[in-house]
């Protein structure tokens, strides 16, 4: 059996503010994948992360969090993949995501993301569900705005 | 290319050291994954008894932390880097505490962001998992990396490190 390991699919480090990330054409060379995000925003907010580009009610989630004096747990509908219940300006936040069995076309896509804030949101951990048997050959992450300087690196991971 | 093993660390014997450390770490990666199966050679279950230590620094932390015990959670914000919760020598023969560290963008001239997840379970009757979000506010590459200072490891406790890189 091969060694699981990671490999560099597509990376962004931004040199200036924007309003979305895209990953795209995304091969289906791989298991799973791992998006690993280190951003701040320019302004508060919750941000998106869209597979296929799809912003339809098709996301469903469960998640819980500690914000230091805390906890909390919900589960919803919603029209992204939730990588972060909430952006705070100029807050440095780690989320890591993976993404399971992204190119299989028969099973919904299931993710689990732990995200990382440690100034105010704090820790917490999403597991989120896109209804659609499709492969996943794009993701798009939105919000206003990824401030410069975040970085965006997907990985594959080998079965 | 991709995720590679720097170095693993094995407690082979009784010494019980205080640190498991790695040293010289190589800055061609993009984040570095600290992996740590871990028993203290000592007592009950040691809660948060050990540090995490960055370049020999085991200051400048901040975090904000999500336990539960399995059967209450709680949140708490905190200044300093403790490690997981380890089972001690009263706990069932056997039973380690596990851990992942991630730490993204370890060379870079920014604070860094650390992620930590970890479980304590000591066949079924004590349980801690925990998730803690750090920032460690030094803007220094990360060379050295350490768990320890206050409790000593017992033998078979292991910890490796990986380094993802982008090539």
């Amino acid at each position: 059996m091969a060694t699981p390991t990671y490999t560099l699919i597509d990376s962004t480090v931004l040199s200036s503010a924007a309003s979305s990330v895209t990953f795209s054409s995304i091969p289906a060379d791989y298991r799973d994948l791992v998006l690993v995000v280190e951003a701040s925003t320019t302004a508060s907010g919750y941000s998106t992360l869209r597979a296929n580009s799809d912003s339809g009610s098709n996301y469903t989630y469960v998640h819980m969090n500690g914000n230091g004096s805390g906890t909390s747990s919900a589960t919803g509908t919603a029209s992204t993949l939730n990588l972060y219940p909430y952006f705070y300006a100029g807050n440095k936040n780690l989320v890591i995501t993976q993404i399971m069995d992204y190119s299989a076309t028969d099973k919904h896509k299931t993710a689990l993301a732990r995200g990382n804030d440690p100034t105010t949101t704090g820790a917490y951990a999403i597991a989120s569900r896109w209804a659609n048997t499709a492969a996943i050959t794009s993701l798009t992450l939105a919000i206003a705005d990824w401030a410069a300087g975040s970085t965006f690196y997907l990985y594959g991971i080998e079965a | 290319m991709g995720m590679q093993l720097i170095e693993t660390i094995e407690v082979t014997d009784t010494s019980a050291p205080l640190y498991l450390e790695f040293a010289n770490i190589d800055q061609d990666g993009v984040d570095l994954l600290v992996t740590l199966s871990a028993r203290a050679a000592s007592g009950t279950p040691q809660y948060r008894s050990n540090y995490l230590w960055l370049n020999g620094l085991s200051s400048g932390f901040s975090a904000i932390r999500l336990s539960g015990n399995g059967s209450s959670t709680s949140s708490t914000s905190a200044s300093n880097s403790y490690a997981p919760t380890m089972t001690g020598t009263s706990a069932t023969a056997s039973t380690f505490a596990n851990a992942q560290y991630y730490i993204s963008n370890y060379t870079s001239s920014e604070n860094k962001a650390i992620a930590l997840d970890s479980v304590t379970e000591n066949n079924g009757t004590t349980v801690f998992m925990l998730i803690d979000a750090y920032q460690w506010a030094n803007t220094d590459a990360i060379t050295n990396v350490k768990i320890g200072g206050s409790t000593t490891f017992a033998q078979y406790s292991t910890a490796s490190l990986y380094k993802i890189t982008a090539d």
